[in-house]
C-alpha cells in the first residue's frame, strides 16, 4: 500500500512542476510583454521599461521561475499590477466561494447520477430508463451558462425563489450563502450528472452480469442486497474514473458560471484580472486551477484502490 | 417421500430469434444422501435445470412444472422465499472459479455472508466458523486466508472457497455445475474428490452436473443423460454402464477417449453439431444426429420406457437400440 | 461481396436511429452555415436603432434585438462561426495529436513514455484555462479560443491512437508485415492507421460537439468571437442582461448550441453503431 501511495505522490508532485513550468513559459516567456500589456501598445520605451523594471521582468528566466515557485510555498503570490495588493488577498476570499461551489456541484452530480443511473439500471429498457436516459443525452448537450440563464428566469425572476446572482458573503450566514450557490451548482450539476448517470447505468447493468452477481444470490441474498453489497462496490470504479475526467470540465464550468452569476470567485477574479491586464493575477489563479484539476485526480487515484484491490496488488 | 422430485420441468427462454424450449419435460427424483449426475454436451440445458432449481433463471424466461423440495413446490414461492432457501438448504457450485467470486472484498468475508444471513451468526462466530470452513475444504493456513482477495489465489483454491461457501450452511442438496471444467487437470481430481469426500461426510444429497460421463461415473449413484433439453436415459449407475441403451448415450461414450485402447483406435465422433434449441423438432431432439431416425422420431415424443428397475431410456427404437452395438452405431 | 459489404453498411446506417437524426440535425446545421453566406432572411449586421425589439414577423422570424439587428440572421450566421471554430480546433487536435499516438505506438520506448507523459499532465489545461492564458498575453480574439481548443484536443486524440494502435500493433496481420520486412513507417499507415480510423472518426464527431460548446462558452466569457461577428456565445451574454425585457432573446441561442450538440453526440453514437458493429453492443 505504501508503495501505491509514495509513486503516486511522486506523479502528484511531477505534474504539478509541469504545470508550473507550462503556465510560467505561457504567461513569461512566449511573446507578449506583460509590461507592454499593461500599458498598452500605444507606451513609451521609457514607461515599459522602467515598469519591467519594477515588476523585476528584467531577471533571467530561471530566476523568476524559482522565486515564483519559492513564493508560492511560502504564501507568497507577489502582487497584483492593478490593485497594487497582494495577489494572496485576492485569491483567499475567491478560492472560498470557488471550491465550496466545486464541492456542493460535484457531490449534487453524484447524487444525480447515482439516483437516476441505479433507477434506469433496475428498471432496464423500461418506460422510466428510456424516458431518463432520453432526458440526459439532452442534459449533456446543454451548455452550462445556458441552462444556468434558464435557471435564473425561472427560479429567479419568474417564481422570485432564489437570488438572480451575488454573493452575500460567509458574514451573512451559511444559509444565505447555500442559496445563493444552489442555482450555480445546479446549472453545472445537471451536465455532469446526466454524464455519470449514463456511466452509473451500464456500469451497474455490466455488473449485474458477472458471476460473482448469481454466487451472491446462490447465497440467498435479494435482489436489493445484492445491489448494495456485491454491485454497487465494483460498478463505481468506471464512474470514479469519469467523475475524475469530469472534473476539469466542472471546474472550468465555474469559471464561466460564476460569470452568469456574478458570484465573486475565481473566475469572476481571473476575467476581471485579464481586462485589467493584470497577468500575475491570472498566471496564479490558472495555477491554482491546474492544481485543483491535479489533486482531484490524484484523490481518485487514491480511491480506486480503496475500492479495487487488484490494483494495490500490482504494485506491490 | 423425495427430497426432492421434479415434474414435467420445462425452461422457456425468450430470445431475439424466438421462445426456445431449453429443458423439456424434465423428471426425476432426488433422495437424502443421494447423488445424481446429469451429463450431457454443453448446450443440452443441463445447466439451465440446475438454475431453475435454484430459482435463477434470467429474467426473460418461463419455468413451468413442479419442483417439489421437502414437500414444497420451489416454483410457488417468492423470490423472498427462494432467499431462505437460497445458500441455505439448496447450495450451487459453478463452472467459473475465477469469475465467480467478487474481486473487492475479501474470501472470508465472502463465506461469512450466508452464515450471517441463514444462520444469524455474530461477526466472531461467523469469522471462526469461517476459517474452521476452510481448514475443511483444504486450504492450507485458513487464519491468514481468511483475509485474503479472491485475486490473491489459485483457480483451485477459489473452486475451494467456493466449496467452503455453498457448505457453509450444510444444505441438503449441493448442485455442482461442471465445477472442475476451468481447472488443470490435476486440480480436477483434488477437487471432485473433496466435493465427494464433503457429500458423504455432511450426508448432503449431490447433483453433480458435466459433460465428461468420466466425471460423472466415478461420482454418481444414479445417472440422468440429457440431450437438447429432454432427458433421454436415466438410471443407477451401474444399470447404464452395463447396457447403455440410447443412441446418444451409446455414442456419447463411445466418444469418451479410454485407458488402454489402442493407439490407432479413433475417437468416434457423434455427426452432426449441438442442435439449435429453437429449431428442435417437436419429437426426439435426437432425430437429426441419430442413425436409427425415422419420420415417427421427428413428430412424436417418444415415452420414457422402463428396461429394467428404475432404467428408462426414451426411444422409438428401444429394440433395435439395445440389438446394435456402440460401434456400428457411430462409425 | 464488395456490394454485399455497402449494402449491409447502408442498412447499418437505416437501422441506427441515432446516426439517422444525428445526421439530419448535423446536415441541417451545414446547410444554415452554407445558406448564410449568400442570404440571409435579415442583416446580422446593420444597426437599426428603429427597429429593436420587434416581435416574431415575416420580415424578423425571431424579432430583433436592442440594435434592431435580425436574430434569426444572427443565428443563422453564427452556425459559419462555430463551425469554423470547431473544424479548424477539431483538425489541430486531429492531426497533430493522432500524428504523436501513431509515433509513440510505432517507436514505443523513450518516444512514447514522454509523448505520454506530456499529455498526462496536459489533462489539468482544459481549453478554457488554456484561453485564459492565451487571451491574457494575447488579447481576446476568435484565434485564440481556435487555438486554446485545439491544443486540449491534441492529448485526448493522441491518448486514443496511440491505445487502439497498440492493440493493432500485437494482432498477427501486423506481425505478419513486420516478419515480411515492412517498415515501422509503412505499416503505420497500411494497416495500423486504417484499422484505428473509425474510432477517430467517431472520437472527432464527440469532440466537435465538445468544440462547439467550448467557443459558445469563450466567446460568452468575451474572450473568443469579438463583435460585430455574431457567435452564439455572445448573443447570450449580451441577451442575459435583457433578461427582463426580452427573455426569448436568451432561449434562441441556447437552443442552436443545444442542438447542434445534441445533433453530433448523436452522430457520433451512430457512427460508432454503423462503423463497428462490436463497439456498440458494450455499451
Amino acid at each position: 500500500m505504501s508503495i501505491f501511495i509514495a509513486k503516486r505522490v511522486l506523479t502528484l508532485f511531477v505534474t504539478l512542476i509541469g504545470a508550473s513550468i507550462v503556465i510560467f513559459l505561457v504567461m513569461e516567456i512566449l511573446p507578449g510583454d506583460p509590461a507592454l500589456v499593461i500599458l498598452g501598445v500605444d507606451a513609451s520605451d521609457e514607461a515599459v521599461n522602467a515598469l519591467t523594471k519594477e515588476l523585476g521582468l528584467d531577471r533571467p528566466p530561471l530566476v523568476r521561475y524559482w522565486d515564483w515557485v519559492t513564493g508560492i510555498l511560502q504564501g507568497e503570490l507577489g502582487k497584483s499590477y492593478a490593485y497594487k495588493v497582494p495577489v494572496w488577498e485576492l485569491v483567499e476570499g475567491a478560492l472560498l466561494i470557488t471550491i465550496p461551489l466545486a464541492i456542493m456541484s460535484i457531490l449534487l452530480s453524484i447524487v444525480l447520477a447515482l439516483s437516476i443511473g441505479l433507477y434506469a439500471a433496475a428498471n432496464h429498457n423500461k418506460a422510466g430508463d428510456v424516458t431518463l436516459m432520453g432526458i440526459s443525452q439532452l442534459g449533456i448537450s446543454i451548455p452550462n451558462f445556458w441552462l444556468a440563464i434558464l435557471l435564473i428566469m425561472l427560479f429567479a425572476i419568474n417564481l422570485r425563489w432564489l437570488p438572480a446572482g451575488g454573493f452575500p458573503g460567509w458574514d451573512e450566514g451559511l444559509w444565505a450563502c447555500l442559496r445563493a450557490l444552489l442555482l450555480p451548482s445546479l446549472a453545472l450539476a445537471t451536465v455532469v450528472g446526466a454524464i455519470l448517470a449514463r456511466i452509473t447505468r451500464s456500469s451497474v447493468l455490466e455488473v449485474f452480469r458477472e458471476d460473482y452477481v448469481r454466487t451472491a444470490r446462490a447465497k440467498g441474498l435479494s435482489k436489493q442486497a445484492t445491489l448494495w453489497r456485491h454491485v454497487l462496490r465494483n460498478a463505481l470504479i468506471p464512474v470514479l474514473t469519469v467523475t475524475g475526467i469530469q472534473f476539469s470540465a466542472l471546474l472550468t464550468g465555474t469559471v464561466v458560471v460564476e460569470n452568469v452569476f456574478h458570484i465573486p470567485g475565481l473566475g469572476s477574479l481571473v476575467l476581471k484580472a485579464i481586462n485589467n491586464r493584470d497577468t500575475i493575477v491570472v498566471e496564479n489563479v490558472v495555477l491554482l486551477l491546474a492544481t485543483m484539476i491535479i489533486v482531484v485526480n490524484f484523490v481518485v487515484d487514491i480511491l480506486y484502490a480503496v475500492i479495487d484491490p487488484r490494483l494495490k496488488a500490482h504494485d506491490i | 417421500m423425495s427430497l426432492l422430485d421434479v415434474k414435467d420441468l420445462s425452461v422457456i427462454l425468450s430470445t431475439s430469434e424466438g421462445p426456445a424450449r431449453a429443458v423439456r419435460n424434465l423428471n426425476f427424483r432426488l433422495n437424502r444422501g443421494e447423488t445424481l449426475g446429469i451429463v450431457g454436451e454443453s448446450g443440452c440445458g443441463k445447466s439451465m435445470a440446475a438454475l431453475a432449481l435454484m430459482g435463477l433463471l434470467p429474467e426473460q424466461s418461463e419455468t413451468v412444472g413442479e419442483i417439489t423440495f421437502d414437500g414444497q413446490n420451489l416454483l410457488d414461492k417468492t423470490d423472498a422465499e427462494m432467499c431462505q432457501i437460497r445458500g441455505n438448504r439448496l447450495a450451487m457450485i459453478f463452472q467459473e472459479p475465477m469469475t465467480s467470486l467478487n474481486p473487492v472484498h475479501t474470501v472470508g468475508h465472502q463465506i461469512m455472508e450466508p452464515l450471517r444471513l441463514h444462520r444469524n451468526m455474530s461477526d466472531n462466530q461467523a469469522k471462526s466458523e469461517t476459517i474452521r470452513l476452510l481448514d475443511r475444504v483444504g486450504i492450507p493456513n485458513p487464519k491468514e486466508r481468511v483475509d485474503n482477495y479472491p485475486h490473491q489465489l489459485s483457480g483451485g483454491q477459489r473452486q475451494r472457497v467456493m466449496i467452503a461457501i455453498a457448505l457453509s450452511c450444510q444444505p441438503d442438496i449441493l448442485i455442482a455445475d461442471e465445477p472442475t471444467t476451468a481447472l488443470d487437470v490435476t486440480i480436477q481430481d483434488q477437487i471432485l474428490e473433496l466435493i465427494h469426500t464433503l457429500v458423504r461426510e455432511e450426508g448432503m444429497a449431490l447433483i453433480l452436473i458435466s459433460h465428461d460421463l468420466g466425471v460423472i461415473s466415478e461420482n454418481t449413484d444414479n445417472i440422468l443423460v440429457m440431450y437438447g433439453g429432454s432427458a433421454v436415459e436415466t438410471g443407477g449407475t451401474e444399470q447404464i454402464f452395463d447396457e447403455l441403451i440410447h443412441p446418444y448415450t451409446q455414442g456419447l461414450f463411445a466418444a469418451m477417449p479410454k485407458l488402454g485402447r489402442a493407439r490407432s483406435g479413433r475417437l468416434v465422433t457423434i455427426p452432426g453439431t449441438v442442435p439449435d434449441l429453437i429449431s428442435l423438432p417437436s419429437g426426439c431432439t435426437f432425430t437429426d444426429r441419430c442413425p436409427l431416425a425415422t419420420d415417427m422420431c421427428r413428430n412424436t415424443p417418444p415415452p420414457a420406457i422402463e428396461v429394467t428397475a428404475n432404467h428408462f431410456a426414451s426411444c422409438h427404437h428401444i429394440d433395435a437400440a439395445r440389438n446394435r452395438k456402440t460401434e456400428e452405431l457411430f462409425s | 461481396m464488395s456490394e454485399d459489404r455497402s449494402l449491409s453498411f447502408v442498412n447499418r446506417c437505416r437501422r441506427s436511429r441515432s446516426f439517422v437524426v444525428g445526421g439530419v440535425m448535423t446536415a441541417f446545421l451545414l446547410m444554415c452555415a452554407i445558406v448564410s453566406l449568400f442570404w440571409t432572411p435579415g442583416s446580422a449586421y446593420d444597426i437599426t436603432i428603429a427597429n429593436r425589439f420587434l416581435p416574431p414577423s415575416g420580415a424578423h422570424w425571431l424579432g430583433t434585438d436592442q440594435f434592431g439587428r435580425d436574430i434569426a440572421s444572427m443565428l443563422m450566421t453564427g452556425t459559419q462561426n462555430s463551425i469554423v471554430v470547431a473544424v479548424v480546433a477539431v483538425s489541430i487536435g486531429l492531426f497533430i495529436g493522432v500524428g504523436l499516438g501513431l509515433l509513440a505506438a510505432a517507436k514505443r520506448g523513450w518516444t512514447e513514455e514522454i509523448i505520454m507523459r506530456f499529455s498526462d499532465f496536459s489533462f489539468a489545461f482544459p481549453a478554457i484555462l488554456s484561453a485564459i492564458m492565451l487571451t491574457a498575453i494575447l488579447g481576446p480574439g476568435g484565434v485564440n479560443s481556435i487555438l486554446a481548443i485545439g491544443l486540449y484536443n491534441i492529448p485526448v486524440f493522441a491518448r486514443l491512437t496511440r491505445g487502439s494502435a497498440n492493440s493493432i500493433w500485437a494482432r498477427e496481420f501486423v506481425m505478419a508485415a513486420r516478419a515480411s520486412g515492412k517498415g515501422r513507417f509503412r505499416i503505420t499507415f497500411e494497416h495500423i492507421l486504417p484499422n484505428i480510423l473509425s474510432i477517430i472518426i467517431v472520437q472527432a464527431t464527440i469532440l466537435f460537439a465538445i468544440a462547439i460548446l467550448a467557443e459558445a462558452a469563450l466567446s460568452y466569457l468575451g474572450l473568443g468571437t469579438q463583435p460585430p461577428e455574431p457567435s452564439w456565445g455572445r448573443m447570450l451574454n449580451e441577451a442575459q442582461t435583457l433578461m427582463f425585457l426580452d427573455p426569448m432573446q436568451a432561449i434562441y441561442p441556447g437552443f442552436a448550441i443545444a442542438i447542434a450538440v445534441f445533433g453530433l453526440n448523436l452522430l457520433g453514437d451512430g457512427l460508432r453503431d454503423v462503423l463497428d458493429p462490436r463497439l456498440s453492443r458494450k455499451r
